[in-house]
């Protein structure tokens, strides 16, 4: 019993990072039907920049509570500068044209990503743990947890509810759920298509660097984590169903359930069993838990 | 075809160097200090390869400050008997078949006489038999693998630097010696060879220095994770006495990190082998009371203690006045490498009385033993360097602003490195207390 | 017009590669080989991609086709290239038989997201077997990888010095048969099929051929194609690693098919060379920004060149033969 209680909490703690990483691509999957590579650049974007602007603030003497708003201010800063770039001056040149092209020219991004992040910081790992340790412990089952964990996996909650509220409820999601199902339709009733594809795509870059933003203090920041991010990204939303942000929330569960559960029972299957997971999901699944069928057209 | 790749400076510098050298030569008087051997050549070229980028930069970071710190001190002081040494740099990220495509291109096109470098198991395994095939003389600065020079006896690759195995056994004699009543262990470590040979060897000395000895946990993490919640709750609840980790770089800040917060360096004794490189970046996180070592290295840069050894002070000081770190233990390892195959030309030098070839300047090396910072390296006749190493425990230094190492124990070479002619798994194996 | 040009390109080209020994220096020489090898591989992510789908998992078969040099050499003593070529490729489709079961059922991301799940385990298990019968013997070396040794040709060690020579002969005879094997199968009623799909698929289904099955025969050629790649580019490398089967190396492979221009044959081929050469000269030149300079020509490439350099092949030598003719014209 006290081993399911820690179980059930480290799986809750990694599955709330996972949904921070993939939310995101899952987002910019279901509007543009694009599968964002860069998406991982973006995220060790925003943990840089978070990181930075931390580190920065608490060098110049100021409250450490401030480091939270810098978190958010370095997430903010992000998603606004690389969402627009990337969605207007490459994206927007190859809408419609096959996968490959799409998925290629967002691994070129990725790469580019990559080593600018890379001639800014440098190579030396970066940190900024005060975040993480001013909100103090706890302990369940006689383990202590940090309450930086719980605040995560309350943002999660809180952060996938707002998102599916503005998808659902608002007048923007409903303009967006109609630029998903017909294009020209919507484009013919006077919406604006380009303007919907920037929004949403740099909401979707923003979710990355928030991501990567929250997630900076629990970690170090050095070159190449971004790659690490991307291919567990995948898995959620494969397992979760690709566009579908229910689906990234329960892939997330699943995966990070799946790989405490092997941490503690069985240490040599935590690499495999992501995989396996996604395997199983998608052999009796194609389109994932809550992904849609898509209609074969003539 | 050749020729249009052929950089352009190389002709002018060596018309440059020829025209001095006219001008030195019609000159009455000699005024050069050291006089140039016979069939020197106008410059010494060296590749050195080391991660530039991906999580191994965080070393090759290292390596490669060290290395200008290095050569330019060797070049400002002559070069190598009156040649100046020439670095051509190459980023050991990518993969073996890059790295297997970068040292022919190092040999047959950049024409170096020698290559530095290799941080990598994987690539200085991948990269061996090439330099054996082109006869290219590569001195592997960082690799810990055993099995590059046990696998098969090696001509032209020599290791500067003691294996990883090594590190293993120095911790758990640090361990065994500072905790005696050790019942415990358990191990969290990357999911890879470097990881799992480690914990092995740790493991297999345990069982053999104290018998009695318990595992109650293996932990395989994903290389270089960035979440490590889950085995950090499996060890607080297993409560080993010892916890040994060869997490490195970024994996290791942020297992600290995460690890620190929650406890477990109270709980447990943790060890960490190559903990030395990140008390720097941690700063004032790392705790105080965990056992680290800058793997089996002899030095850190406050011991020996740079007050009473010239060569490590004129290192610690010009390295961090240059570069506002002080150097850590892969700046070290690089330091080894450098000096070694310095060393090696000279006395090849010495006993061909004009410049070697290679073959002589191996000839030499092999049985060579050269003064560093940490201290005298030997090269056995396998091309295995032995020296020894300092294992410490962690304490806060408020003048340095992070951690130094306390209680330091400075152990023999002979208790860290099978002797010669002994494989390293055989002698781990039947270690005796 | 077309039927005129190609086979004087394609003699041109096979002489000149029969050349490059000769010729080119020993470093060189190797960057070619390696570029020959992949191209196999190369190919077989370019049938698909002409079918208008992406793998992200072809380093799987890669990974297939170099082990078996790895074990082989370690077990049975096998070292013979032309024993293993086929060997691998025989290994490289029966994998490829058994995976493309489930694989030809899925189309778009999900079939480049499953193929990367399918050589990301293939990773894990290469990665670990070690370890698992470590007690025993080991098995794939783990991250630290396998070591090749020198092929023999029908049982003949030839000498060090010619060695290279050799296994460059060898690539470039197996790169020649795949081509032409290649050829053979796109103009087969299966290849357009292949084609057609991108276009639509129910159409073809309409017409009386199942997709599905069009899809299994290609993946299991590609499997083979990769099969022997690998077992190419390990003797031609000389180490065999788990990174191999890992999603970057298939990410490798789908780029270099597009910058060479996967709808003609000889494309991937011009991407295969033309990539080695780009990532050796950008870390020539570019140490600490290699990466990125790949990422700026794909990204140009995309934006500005779809069809590839091969398209760019094309272009010029159109612009070229309309000058011709309007010569002879005056």
């Amino acid at each position: 019993m006290r081993l399911l209680t820690i179980i059930l909490m480290d799986g809750t703690v990694f599955a709330a990072v996972l949904f921070l990483i993939s939310v995101g691509l899952t987002l910019v999957f279901g509007v543009l039907r694009i599968l964002n590579v860069s998406h991982g650049g973006i995220y060790a974007f925003g943990a840089y920049m978070a990181t930075y602007l931390a580190i920065k603030i608490l060098g110049a003497g100021a409250s450490p509570y401030l480091t939270y708003l810098m978190l958010l201010a370095g997430a903010i800063i992000i998603g606004m500068v690389t969402g627009p770039i990337i969605e207007r001056v490459f994206l927007r040149r190859i809408y419609g044209s096959d996968q490959h092209i799409t998925l290629l020219l967002t691994f070129s991004i990725f790469l580019i990503l990559d080593d600018l992040l890379k001639l800014i910081w440098g190579t030396k790992p970066m940190f900024v743990s005060q975040p993480y340790t001013l909100l103090g412990e706890f302990s369940i089952a006689g383990i202590p947890y940090s309450w930086y964990q719980v605040v995560l996996i309350v943002v999660s909650i809180v952060f996938g509810g707002a998102l599916v509220w503005a998808v659902r409820g608002t007048r923007f999601g409903k303009i967006v759920v109609s630029v998903i199902n017909d294009r020209e339709i919507s484009q013919a009733i006077g919406i604006n298509v380009n303007r919907i594809y920037t929004v949403s795509f740099t909401l979707g870059a923003f979710c990355a660097a928030l991501g990567g933003a929250l997630i900076a203090p629990t970690i170090s920041v050095t070159p190449g984590f971004a790659l690490d991010a991307t291919v567990l990204a995948f898995a959620v939303i494969a397992i979760g169903g690709m566009g579908s942000l229910e689906g990234a929330a329960l892939g997330a569960l699943i995966v990070g359930l799946l790989r405490a559960l092997a941490v503690h029972l069985l240490p040599e299957a935590d690499l495999v069993v992501i995989y396996l997971a996604m395997i199983l999901v998608l052999v009796v699944r194609p389109e994932g838990l809550f992904g849609q069928v898509e209609l074969r057209r003539i | 075809m050749r020729g249009v790749f052929k950089s352009r400076v190389g002709p002018w510098l060596s018309l440059l160097a020829v025209g001095v050298l006219v001008l030195v030569a019609a000159l009455p008087t000699t005024v050069t200090s050291q006089a140039r051997p016979s069939g020197a050549p106008a410059e010494l070229k060296i590749g050195f390869v080391d991660f530039f980028s991906g999580a191994g930069a965080t070393f090759g970071a290292s390596g490669k400050t060290a290395t200008e710190w290095l050569v330019d001190k060797y070049n400002s002081e002559g070069g190598i008997g009156g040649v100046k040494l020439k670095v051509v740099i190459v980023d050991e990220a990518g993969g073996p078949d890059k790295q297997v495509t970068e040292l022919r291109r190092l040999a047959l096109d950049e024409k170096v006489n020698a290559v530095v470098g290799y941080t990598s198991s994987a690539n200085c395994l991948a990269i061996a038999p090439v330099a054996e095939e082109l006869k290219v003389l590569t001195v592997v600065h960082i690799c810990g693998t055993h099995r590059l020079t046990e696998d098969r006896p090696v001509k032209y690759v020599f290791r500067t630097s003691n294996t990883q195995a090594s590190d293993s056994v120095a911790l758990a004699r640090y361990v065994l010696s500072a905790k005696p009543d050790v019942k415990t262990i358990a191990g969290a470590n990357e999911d890879y060879a470097w990881g799992r040979d480690s914990w092995e060897a740790f493991k297999i000395a345990m069982q053999r220095l104290k018998p009695d000895v318990q595992v109650v946990g293996e932990l395989w993490t994903k290389f270089q994770a960035g979440e490590y919640s889950a085995e950090i709750s499996k060890l607080l609840a297993a409560k080993p006495d010892v916890i040994h980790s060869s997490f490195w770089g970024g994996g290791l800040i942020t297992f600290v990190n995460q690890a620190g917060p929650r406890g477990l360096f109270k709980q447990s004794q943790v060890l960490f082998s190559t903990g030395e490189q990140v008390l720097q970046d941690l700063k004032t996180i790392m705790p105080d009371g965990v056992i680290v070592a800058p793997r089996t290295t002899g030095a850190y840069f406050l011991d020996p203690d740079p007050a009473k050894n010239p060569m490590q002070k004129e290192f610690v000081e010009g390295h961090h006045k240059r570069f506002g770190r002080y150097p850590d233990y892969p700046a070290y390892r690089t330091y080894q490498a450098w000096s070694g195959l310095k060393a090696a030309y000279e006395k090849a030098i010495k006993q061909a009385g004009r410049w070697p070839t290679t073959e002589e300047v191996i000839k030499a090396f092999e049985g060579l033993s050269w003064e560093t910072p940490s201290g005298t390296i030997t090269m056995r006749p396998d091309h295995q360097a032995v020296h020894g190493g300092i294992v410490g425990i962690t304490k806060m230094s408020p003048k340095h602003g992070f951690a130094i190492l306390d209680r330091v124990v400075r152990l023999r070479a002979d208790d860290v490195a099978p002797p010669l002619g002994t494989k390293t798994l055989d002698w781990v194996g039947s270690l005796k207390k | 017009m077309e039927r005129k040009r190609l086979p004087v390109a394609a003699v041109v080209a096979g002489l000149v590669l029969l050349a490059v020994p000769l010729v080119l220096p020993e470093w060189m020489k190797f960057i070619v080989t390696l570029a020959l090898a992949k191209f196999l591989a190369v190919l077989a992510v370019a049938l698909f991609l002409r079918a208008g789908m992406v793998t992200f998992g072809h380093a799987m078969f890669y990974a297939v086709g170099a082990y078996t040099v790895g074990f082989g050499a370690k077990w049975f003593g096998l070292r013979d290239i032309v024993l293993l070529v086929p060997l691998g490729a025989v290994l490289g489709a029966v994998v490829a038989a058994l995976v493309g079961l489930v694989m030809a059922r899925y189309r778009e991301v999900f079939f480049a997201m499953l193929n990367l799940a399918f050589s990301m385990m293939l990773y894990g298990v290469l990665l670990k077997l070690y370890w698992l019968l470590l007690k025993l013997y080991w098995l794939t070396g783990g991250t630290d990888g396998l070591s090749a040794g020198a092929p023999t040709f029908l049982g003949y060690a030839p000498p060090r010095e010619y060695l290279r020579d050799f296994l460059y002969y060898a690539t470039l005879l197996v790169a020649g048969l795949a081509i032409y094997g290649v050829y053979r199968f796109l103009a087969s009623p299966l290849g357009y099929y292949l084609k057609a799909r991108a276009d639509n698929e129910i159409r073809i289904e309409y017409s009386g051929e199942s997709v599905r099955h069009v899809i299994y025969v290609t993946y299991v050629l590609s499997g083979a194609l990769a099969g022997a790649s690998g077992v190419l580019a390990a003797f031609t490398v000389g180490h065999i690693v788990p990174e191999y089967a890992f999603w970057i190396q298939s990410g490798d492979f789908v780029f270099v098919a597009l910058l060479g221009g996967f709808e003609s044959v000889p494309g991937p081929l011009v991407g295969a060379i033309a990539f080695e050469f780009i990532r050796t000269y950008a870390s020539k030149y570019f140490p600490n920004e290699w990466q990125m300079t790949l990422g700026i020509i794909m990204l140009a490439i995309i934006l500005f060149r779809p069809g590839g350099l091969w398209a760019i092949y094309e272009e010029l030598a159109a612009r070229f033969g309309r000058r011709e003719r309007e010569a002879e014209r005056a």
